[in-house]
């Protein structure tokens, strides 16, 4: 392994953490925007962390030791998804060790540790939040495979960055078949994000919450970490389709350091449209009924085995 | 038989070529028979009802190691003693695993005793392990037999690890059952407070059964939906287009294993208890703790280092019908089952990374912004007194499946309506293949029985009539 | 794909197109969108004919297409927009079971017609022949549409549908058929649509509801039981 090599993995994992947050505010701008309000700063969410992480944590009083060490591994667990994801380079020597499955492992182990931590507390709320999270991820976890096994169905690999580079030097074309799962890719983000239309990030109505129920009862650091988790995720998800959909621009084995520093802004471009398009979503949908979720969620996995059917036939 | 000879023994056998239509009928009854035993929809009503009577380590033994006899049955048979399966052949496997792996799942996600709950996971394995079965004789019947090595390698991989796994689990339960009495899981909960060995120990098995990384569910998942993901390449044009169709409901399958299993270690260990008597629950003794550390351990060791195992597989896949999967000159921490497609897993780094992620953060944590913890009743939306019957029931974390999975259900409610002076809500929830195929099924036989039962008079003398009768006639063929 | 001209990449993404859009037409619930669905069925085909014709130079196709415009994308949606507005059904909807079980039949019906599909376009000879797969799914489709719906107007839609699959598998298989049989099935169509629309409102003076299955009370029963009307659903 050269030092390059080294050097780009621990970039692209400090790289995710630090930028997290401020696609999170970028988003909040862009809606705000759109829905006609004064937006707050696009530095709000750090100052948030930064001020939970100041604070005293209040625990429940049956609150086991699983509660207060769930926290830590979901955020461990989307860390290391942002290490194995090719946003700026290709050349991450730790996807030898975890390939796309892999990735769908691990979003799938920080999703149990907070359904098992919202359980713990025993409130009605908490095991609602739960349920209802874990009814989400199990119809959104399929899709989301289709939609990888389409992408690797093309590269005939399942290595996250391998399926960049075959993708990006793909003819450039119209590609009917990777169009049907962008929209299958996009509609599991809003769904596994707790974006409208499955959730709403800003409600304060316990019962119509599937992810901010699952946090009720965090508080400080821990909430500090769960938050920074959320946007991690979220970050996660638009490098995911940005290295499938969008490929291009990302310095992959054999560039010099000028292309890694190239790629810097253009994710940073493709970033904020995915903001903006992700904010007009949003603005534009209403949220549905927690039970037309799996109808939404079955819409996307049709068009994911759609993109594969057509693949399959059209060649495209 | 049909071979020619009458001998019943394997070399015997091996050695007799069969017609292809007495093969395929061999097979087929082969399936049926061994899939009664392994648990297959639907021949899987005896398994929900056998499992749980069972003492808990027998339970562990019969979920473990009897239900993959059926399993080593059924390989000996197609691939030793019918010689070259038929690609088609794979397919029945293949349809039968898939719709037994989401039955069992779905019906496990509503179950309300802890038991029932595992043996229907059960079921769902073992649908599981004859997906893999089917694809693996696809591949060898199209002639792509490293892909056949493949899938081989991964079915019984997933024997092995299902046995660690559900065995964990069980001796969980039988620890929780030992300590409280209580199997249902209306009656449970808040356990890891007063047992907390058993319940550590079983969230190793719980997480190793969802199929989450580094641990040992999710090697044999992957190197499932890794076969699956090059089944495109098999040359029939309907076959190709729905194996994949077959790895998305594989994926649904695990999916719902998570929820499953969610469900089975939060309403019984997480949360507040739900009886007053499980405040004298006491945890394990130690040899319970031995034998919950050492499955423990060796669901780890499983998941961390496959290579050996998979090493350790090869062999018995090249003795089984010769196929072999290509060698990877990888080091031991590094499992690359096909070099040329660029897949690879590692689980120990996959644990350092984890380990090395989380420790960072909680030593940073830990140096910069280490506050006081303060203790507090939860947030009770400012209704008060929010007692333990107000958290999640097993029925009603199982409710999205119920509703969503429909169809697979025979549901009988009983809804309280607004003006029951004391209202109840009632769900029973039945297997639908008990109700329209078993019982029908025994009616008829009682009926025949019953049709017979002019023979039983009562009288001597009819009986003794009988004897005579069948003698004069037993002498008459002899002379 | 290096190398495919733009024009058949355009095509193949028309193709898409239709397929997404027959789906799209299988879970839809209001009857208004149904027929807008259907007018942009016709767009996209009138888009794949220009092309088709233009690529090939076969003039015929540009007399079709402006058949396909003239009929499939104005005159038949404007027919059945004033049909559902003269019916009063503008704000109808389908009471659709179980979406995620139609889809799944729609795929499976998808994979059977794309596997029908290979030997018969192995065997025809024109550029666009991988779409003859996408032709039969798309009338296929359009057959799921009809049995799984109760209300009279949604029939209609599937079973225009239906010829718009047609349609588009001669397109591809053979680049378009005699202009005869193209005139004479474009006349069927038209006449069709305005009989139903008379027996649409023969059905509602009967039965005061455009749910088809009233109409099963016509089966052969007792004279006792002759034709009771069901209840009103909306």
């Amino acid at each position: 392994m050269k030092p390059i090599e080294i050097l780009t993995q621990v970039l692209a994992l400090l790289a995710a953490l630090a930028a997290a947050p401020l696609f999170i505010g970028w988003i909040n701008q862009c809606r705000a925007w759109l829905q006609n309000r004064s937006a707050p700063s696009l530095w709000l969410p750090y100052r948030n962390i930064r001020k939970l992480f100041d604070k005293d944590a209040v625990i429940a009083e049956r609150a086991s030791p699983l509660f207060r060490v769930a926290p830590y591994i979901v955020f461990g667990a989307m860390a290391v998804a942002a290490a194995i994801i090719p946003s700026m380079s290709t050349r991450l020597p730790f996807t030898a060790a975890a390939d796309a499955i892999a990735l769908v492992g691990l979003l799938a182990t920080a999703r149990v540790f907070l359904a098992l931590a919202a359980m713990d507390i025993g409130t009605a709320f908490g095991t609602l939040g739960a349920r209802r999270e874990m009814m989400v991820g199990f119809l959104a976890e399929p899709a989301l495979l289709m939609v990888i096994f389409v992408a690797s169905l093309i590269s005939a690999t399942t290595a996250l960055p391998a399926i960049t580079e075959n993708l990006a030097t793909q003819h450039l074309g119209l590609y009917p078949s990777l169009a049907f799962t962008a929209i299958a890719f996009t509609m599991v983000l809003l769904a596994e994000n707790a974006r409208i239309p499955i959730d709403n990030p800003v409600t304060h109505l316990e019962l119509t919450m599937i992810h901010e129920a699952m946090l009720l009862e965090y508080s400080a650091r821990h909430l500090a970490l769960m938050e920074w988790a959320a946007a991690l995720k979220l970050f996660n998800y638009a490098c995911i389709g940005f290295a499938l959909f969008l490929p291009w621009g990302v310095s992959a084995a054999g560039d010099g350091p000028g292309a890694l520093l190239a790629s810097i802004p253009l994710l940073a471009a493709k970033l904020a449209v995915a903001g903006g398009a992700l904010a007009l979503i949003e603005t534009v949908s209403a949220k549905l009924r927690v039970f037309r979720a799996p109808e939404f969620l079955a819409i996307a996995f049709l068009f994911a085995v759609l993109g594969l059917l057509v693949h399959l036939l059209l060649g495209a | 038989m049909q071979g020619g000879s009458w001998h019943f023994t394997f070399s015997a056998m091996r050695a007799a070529h069969l017609a292809p239509q007495w093969a395929t009928l061999a097979f087929l009854l082969a399936l049926f028979g061994f899939g009664a035993k392994a648990g297959l929809v639907p021949l899987h009503v005896w398994l929900p009802e056998a499992h749980p009577a069972a003492p808990s380590p027998v339970s562990a033994l019969m979920s473990g190691v009897m239900l993959k006899t059926a399993v080593y049955g059924m390989l000996r048979v197609t691939f030793d003693l019918l010689g070259h399966p038929q690609w088609w052949w794979g397919l029945v496997p293949l349809a039968v695993g898939l719709f037994s792996a989401l039955f069992g799942v779905v019906f496990a996600a509503t179950q309300t005793d802890m038991k029932r709950l595992l043996a229907f996971s059960s079921v769902e394995n073992v649908g599981i392990i004859f997906t893999g079965l089917g694809l693996a004789i696809v591949f060898l019947g199209v002639g792509m037999p490293a892909l056949g090595a493949l899938a081989l390698i991964a079915l019984l991989y997933h024997s092995l690890n299902h046995a660690f796994m559900k065995s964990l689990l069980f001796l969980g339960t039988g620890a929780v059952l030992h300590s409280t009495g209580e199997r249902n899981l209306g009656r449970l909960g808040g356990l890891i407070h007063r047992m907390p060995w058993v319940a550590w120990l079983t969230l190793i098995g719980t997480l190793a059964m969802a199929g989450l990384p580094p641990l040992n569910g999710f090697v044999s998942e992957w190197l499932l939906l890794q076969s699956f993901l090059f089944a495109q390449d098999v040359p029939h044009t309907f076959i190709n287009m729905l194996l994949p169709l077959g790895a998305a409901v594989v994926a649904l399958a695990a999916a719902l294993a998570a929820y499953v299993m969610v469900k089975f270690f939060g309403v019984i260990f997480l949360g507040q208890p739900r009886e007053p008597s499980l405040n004298r629950a006491h945890d394990a003794g130690a040899l319970e703790r031995i034998g919950l550390i050492w499955l423990a351990l060796a669901c780890l060791a499983l998941g961390l280092l496959p290579t050996y195992v998979i090493g350790a597989l090869r062999t018995v896949v090249e003795q089984l019908n010769g196929a072999r999967l290509p060698h990877a000159n990888s080091p031991w921490w590094l499992l690359v089952p096909l070099p040329d497609r660029q897949a690879s897993y590692s689980a120990p780094l996959f644990l350092v990374a984890i380990a090395a992620v989380v420790g960072a953060t909680t030593l940073g944590v830990r140096l910069l912004y280490h506050r006081r913890v303060r203790r507090a009743p939860p947030w009770d939306c400012g209704f008060g007194a929010l007692s333990a019957r107000m958290q999640d029931t097993a029925e009603g974390f199982g409710q999205p499946i119920r509703h969503i999975f429909q169809p697979f259900f025979a549901m009988k409610r009983e809804l309280p309506t607004p003006f029951d002076r004391a209202p109840r809500y009632r769900v029973t929830t039945a297997d639908r293949i008990w109700l329209t195929l078993y019982l029908p099924l025994g009616s008829l036989v009682q009926r025949i029985a019953d049709a017979f039962a002019w023979l039983q008079q009562g009288r001597i003398a009819t009986y003794l009539l009988y004897s005579f009768v069948t003698l004069l006639v037993l002498l008459a063929l002899v002379i | 794909m290096a190398g495919v001209p733009v024009v058949l990449q355009l095509l193949n993404l028309c193709a898409a197109l239709l397929l997404l859009l027959s789906f799209a037409m299988l879970t839809q619930r209001r009857i208004v969108n149904l027929v807008n669905l259907l007018a942009v069925q016709g767009g996209v085909l009138l888009v794949a004919t220009l092309l088709l014709a233009w690529r090939t130079g076969q003039h015929h196709l540009y007399v079709s297409a402006a058949l396909t415009l003239a009929l499939k994308v104005v005159l038949l949606p404007w027919i059945l927009h004033r049909l559902i507005r003269r019916l009063g059904v503008e704000w109808d909807t389908e009471p659709l079971l179980n979406i995620a079980g139609t889809m799944l039949v729609g795929v499976l019906v998808v994979v059977f017609a794309f596997g029908l599909a290979q030997p018969i376009s192995a065997l025809a000879s024109t550029a666009t022949r991988n779409s003859i797969g996408i032709a039969v799914a798309v009338v296929l489709l359009s057959f799921v549409t009809m049995i799984t719906r109760r209300k009279a107007m949604s029939q209609v839609v599937g079973f225009l549908s239906m010829e718009n699959g047609l349609f588009f598998g001669a397109m591809s298989a053979t680049y378009g058929m005699p202009m005869i049989i193209e005139f004479g099935v474009a006349l069927d169509v038209l006449v069709a649509v305005l009989v139903l629309g008379i027996f649409f409102f023969q059905i509602r003076e009967q039965f005061d509801s455009l749910d088809l299955h009233h109409l099963e009370s016509l089966k052969e029963s007792s004279s006792l039981e002759a034709a009771r009307p069901l209840e009103e659903d909306s």
